[in-house]
């Protein structure tokens, strides 16, 4: 999954609702609906935005958040993408 | 005219608003746990007659077109998730049944509420295809190691694959038969001619019309029991309705396939008992040139059991006679999936397995 | 109406308005029957031209048991997924059998696992699984006048949000029956049924007035999580939207079913209403508490 660009699986199949605490989304592709924590739903919202690799991810989030590049970051970044993977919310690009 | 006011309710959608309190009890417990009640709820939608009905009706008919809305955007939604699945497997992914119906928005969809995904991959594809789907959480069923290896060798299928967080069931096939009994699908041509689909962006494939339709017609009448099972023959009904509506050499194509697939005498028994149960048009030229036909007694020993086995009866009051023609057609679908031998050790297995159970 | 005319009417089959349902009520049970009388004796009961959305015969069962232990099922047209339970519990049989069609069977209304109840037109969800207190403060509030809605499943549209009246009779678990009894000693209630799978359980007879305001659809204005803890409150902790939102849908029994509508539904409603939880040591300060969510 590393080096490859990462898009949503069915664009515009997504509807959101955000709040403070959370956030959910609905994947009418799948008919499921997923809890997402603040963090991981700005991940989704960035594929979302557009298709980027993982490395990307990693510095578009340091860049917009504020934050250090640490091992701990890469590894919930990985977790995340791995968790939509096997949700179908993303997929490598051809 | 049929007096059973289920029959007569599928046939003639609008003959529902002439239905006594009375009827509609024993109808709708006939209906429901044979998935028919939404097909009655189409069928009266269609012929404009819902406002017609009672309050009681019109509310289970509005709860049964949701369900089937969904289960029509469940089983779109599996395909995708499959396909998901199967995105690094190399192989052609052919939906069948209900998930195919959805896929293609046929007439037969609408009004359907079973909600198990069948997919069929040739033979060769099986291990890579199931090791991927055990990965995305498509688990087999517990089966002991006679069971196991009965669907290996035996079957048309693997043993049948549950998701662990969705709880959706899964067959996957590599023919539509199984490979104890006589007759003996052409599964390659049955992938080569098999018609592309689009799901949510991805690309899988669906029998051909004429295939489908033989594979519903093998599925009821030569690998099943028939007990209660018109709602089979309804969908039989109404797909051949909407391929032969759209395609004026469709009749020609079914018989050309049937010969392909050795499908002549299940097809027969399909249309024959379609034709007198439901009305479906059939022409005689097609029901004529079919090869090889049932014979004369075993087709007047079908007259007898096929109508009092297929239509569902009151839950606590199935007629003698039914009940009869069930075990008997039963005892028919067990001999043709298997040969004579096979078939008695098969039993005596089952027979053994029981008995230890109950010995506990 | 006189018990023995109901008797009778039940051992042939009779059609009772469990709003918005009418039930076919199949049973040759005295104890049923009597219990019928009883709890649904301000349902009416309509003539046989009337169609039944669900269909529920209750009898004895075969088999060996039937000689030293006479036990009763709930038939349906469908083998049903709970097991027989002793004749005196037939009663039990019946309201498992009609929430397992209510249940499984309604797609026109989302509906949440949740008791509601109403005071001045203004009506409060309060979700919970069985044991978590919902009905002990349904019965609680009913007998302070607000209005009984239902006790156990919210239907509501997921369009408007308006929630359909399905009265029927409150279930009180164990302790809950003596709390209520002396809350409200007036309240009519069921005799107690010992030893059941979920313990002791009993029911409180639906008023007239429940079932004749049942066809008026009501707007919720506030969702409370109940939580019963002697230790603790009566205090209110208003949850976060995200958190109110997988609480509602964990809780509803067919959310699945109405896809994007139901996902729409919910939101709109955790948006549009205060979603708190209401911890509380005694019925008095739930009650109190209530009160003050309708103001």
């Amino acid at each position: 999954m590393d080096g490859h660009t990462l898009r949503l699986a069915a664009p515009g199949f997504l509807e959101w609702r955000v709040w403070d605490d959370g956030c959910v989304v609905f994947n009418a592709a799948t008919c499921q609906t997923h809890y997402l924590d603040n963090f991981t739903s700005y991940l989704l919202r960035l594929i979302e935005a557009a298709p980027r690799t993982a490395d990307d991810l990693t510095a578009t989030v340091i860049a917009g958040l504020g934050l250090e590049r640490s091992a701990h970051m890469d590894a919930q970044i990985i977790k995340a993408l791995r968790n939509f993977d096997a949700l179908a919310l993303v997929v490598e690009a051809e | 005219m049929t007096p059973d006011p289920l029959l007569r309710s599928l046939r003639d959608p609008a003959s529902m608003a002439t239905l006594t309190a009375v009827d509609w009890t024993g109808m709708m417990q006939r209906a429901r746990p044979r998935a028919l009640l939404g097909k009655l709820a189409r069928g009266a939608a269609e012929a404009g007659v819902t406002g017609l009905l009672p309050a009681a009706v019109q509310r289970q008919f509005a709860s049964v077109d949701r369900l089937c809305a969904y289960n029509d955007e469940h089983l779109k939604a599996e395909a995708f998730l499959t396909l998901h699945a199967l995105r690094e497997v190399d192989t052609p992914v052919l939906f069948l049944k209900g998930a195919a119906y959805a896929l293609l928005d046929l007439k037969v969809a609408r009004g359907r509420v079973s909600s198990d995904v069948d997919i069929l991959v040739p033979r060769d594809r099986l291990p890579a295809v199931e090791s991927a789907l055990g990965g995305a959480g498509w688990l087999g069923v517990k089966l002991d190691a006679y069971d196991q290896r009965y669907y290996r060798e035996w079957m048309h299928e693997l043993p049948p694959l549950q998701h662990q967080y969705r709880a959706t069931v899964m067959d996957v096939h590599h023919t539509i038969l199984p490979l104890s009994g006589r007759i003996r699908p052409d599964a390659q041509a049955l992938v080569r001619d098999a018609v592309p689909v689009e799901v949510t962006g991805r690309a899988a494939f669906v029998l051909q019309p004429a295939d489908m339709v033989i594979h519903a017609a093998l599925h009821l009448f030569q690998d099943g029991d028939l007990a209660e099972r018109l709602r089979e023959l309804v969908d039989l009904h109404e797909l051949v309705g909407e391929f032969a509506a759209t395609d004026t050499a469709f009749w020609d194509t079914l018989a050309g396939r049937s010969r392909l697939h050795q499908a002549g005498r299940p097809l027969y028994y399909a249309f024959h008992f379609a034709r007198r149960l439901l009305g479906t048009p059939v022409p005689d030229r097609f029901l004529g040139g079919l090869s090889p036909r049932p014979g004369r007694v075993a087709l007047a020993v079908m007259d007898t059991l096929v109508p009092a086995a297929i239509v569902p009866s009151l839950p606590d009051r199935v007629p003698p006679g039914a009940a009869l023609a069930r075990w008997l057609l039963f005892i028919r679908s067990h001999w043709l999936r298997m040969p004579p031998p096979l078939l008695a050790r098969h039993l005596a297995i089952k027979a053994w397995d029981a008995l230890r159970r109950r010995l506990g | 109406m006189d018990f023995q005319v109901l008797s009778r009417r039940l051992a042939d089959g009779v059609q009772l308005a469990v709003p918005p349902f009418v039930v076919r009520v199949t049973t040759s049970l005295r104890g049923l029957q009597q219990s019928f009388h009883n709890l649904y004796g301000e349902f009416d009961l309509l003539d046989d031209g009337e169609a039944p959305d669900f269909v529920i015969r209750v009898s004895g069962t075969g088999g060996p048991h039937r000689f030293f232990r006479r036990q009763a099922m709930a038939f349906i047209d469908t083998p049903p997924p709970y097991t027989p339970l002793p004749e005196r519990m037939a009663p039990i049989m019946f309201e498992q059998a009609l929430n397992w069609c209510v249940a499984t069977r309604t797609f026109t209304h989302l509906i949440l696992h949740a008791a509601v109840v109403a005071k001045n037109g203004r009506a409060v969800i309060v979700p919970g699984q069985s044991g978590q207190g919902k009905s002990t403060l349904c019965a609680a509030l009913v007998a302070r006048g607000w209005r009984h809605i239902s006790d156990e499943f919210a239907l509501m549209d997921p369009a408007s949000l308006a929630i359909t009246a399905h009265p029927r009779p409150i279930s009180l678990k164990n302790r809950s029956i003596a709390v209520v009894a002396a809350w409200a000693p007036d309240m009519a209630q069921s005799p107690a049924y010992e030893g059941t799978p979920k313990g002791t359980i009993g029911y409180v007879r639906p008023s007239r007035a429940a079932v004749e305001a049942a066809p008026e659809p009501v707007v919720p204005v506030a969702v409370v999580f109940p939580r019963f803890d002697p230790a603790q409150g009566p205090a209110f902790d208003p949850m976060g939207k995200a958190a109110a939102f997988i609480a509602l849908t964990a809780c509803s029994v067919n959310y699945r079913e109405f896809g994007q509508a139901g996902f729409d539904a919910i939101g709109r409603l955790v948006d549009g209403n205060p979603v708190l939880s209401a911890t509380y040591p005694d019925t008095q300060s739930a009650v109190a508490l209530l009160e003050q969510v309708v103001g």
